[in-house]
């Protein structure tokens, strides 16, 4: 007596239910490699948040013992600026980046009047212009403003711009 | 003729539960990819504490024109006044308002009762009534927004605080 499964003979019809259980198999581990690829596969876009902790650094280095530092007040402290805040704006070169892929300003403003009082930058000033355009695939930029006084009791306003690239490692 | 129906019904049951899965792994891939695309950034504000909590220090440690500076003076009269009152309204309106929704800055004394560690905020002329940040009720509480909290102690149970509330 022959068990039909779809008009086919037992022999049959058990060569198509392993066809089919594989074919099912094929189908989830393909649906689950799919989604693990779609997580893992696309890089995680830290560069707002690089670019906040560079914000961060750089207004910890403005103040020490919680008043404006008063080298930072000097025109001469552009030099010093990386050297003295420690960073390090040397990159990896494995993606062959071209050019600097970060830069940071500092500008301070008397903050009765804001007239300025000194500005400082490093790192690759070009990416300046990607901070006025929008997109996934320009730089990050990240603005923050500190008020600050000093050992005087005068007033500051202290404007970090930081500004980080790396696009071709952050977003895809 | 029975034979032929159980087939058919059985083929049925075949052909749906293909479908099902095929249908759940779909879900399961369109959620997936939902999320994967919202999750992928870390998001912006989540260092901004340090940058604040420098201002509001510096804001504390701003002498008056008769040398008192604005933590002696909250701590003595208990609240903002006018000089203390208009110079925050200048740091941390002026600086922070297009990045935070919500911005208040006062004193507080600790709250007692369902919250033991909530901060009950003392209304200011400058800033108002404290946001609302806790949503309490008979169950208990729940933090319904985003927001950062700076504090400083000025007596037992008296604080000077900042509260920004993120977009």
């Amino acid at each position: 007596m022959k068990n039909k499964i779809f008009g086919i003979g037992r022999k049959g019809s058990d060569t198509t239910i392993s066809i089919y259980w594989f074919a099912i198999l094929a189908i989830v581990s393909g649906a689950v490699i799919y989604m693990v690829g779609i997580v893992y596969g696309q890089p995680y876009d830290v560069r707002d948040a690089e670019a906040e902790i560079m914000a961060s650094n750089i207004a910890d280095c403005m103040l020490q013992n919680l008043y404006v530092r008063q080298e930072v007040l000097s025109n001469n402290f552009q030099e010093k600026f990386l050297h003295e805040c420690r960073l390090d704006f040397s990159t990896e070169e494995i993606l062959e980046w071209p050019g600097g892929q970060l830069y940071a300003e500092v500008n301070i403003y008397d903050f009765e009047t804001s007239a300025k009082i000194s500005g400082f930058s490093g790192g690759n000033q070009n990416l300046k212009q990607d901070c006025a355009l929008k997109g996934e695939k320009l730089s990050a930029c990240a603005t923050k403003n500190v008020y600050g006084i000093d050992e005087l009791q005068k007033r500051y306003k202290i404007e970090i711009t930081s500004i980080v690239r790396k696009t071709e490692k952050n977003a895809q | 003729m029975h034979n032929k129906k159980a087939q058919a019904s059985e083929g049925v049951t075949w052909i749906a539960a293909t479908l099902s899965i095929i249908v759940i792994l779909l879900i399961s891939v369109f959620v997936t990819s939902y999320f994967a695309s919202k999750n992928k950034e870390v998001p912006p504000g989540f260092f901004s504490p340090n940058i604040n909590q420098k201002s509001f220090l510096s804001w504390l440690l701003t002498e008056d024109a008769e040398k008192e500076n604005v933590y002696s003076s909250i701590k003595t009269k208990g609240n903002l006044d006018n000089y203390n009152g208009n110079l925050a309204v200048k740091i941390f309106k002026g600086m922070y308002e297009k990045e935070y929704l919500e911005i208040w800055v006062g004193a507080s004394t600790l709250g007692e009762g369902l919250l033991d560690d909530s901060l009950n905020g003392i209304e200011n002329e400058f800033f108002g009534k404290k946001p609302s940040s806790f949503a309490s009720g008979a169950m208990g509480a729940a933090v319904v927004k985003d927001y950062i909290s700076l504090k400083v102690k000025t007596d037992d149970k008296k604080f000077v605080e900042a509260i920004f509330s993120r977009k």
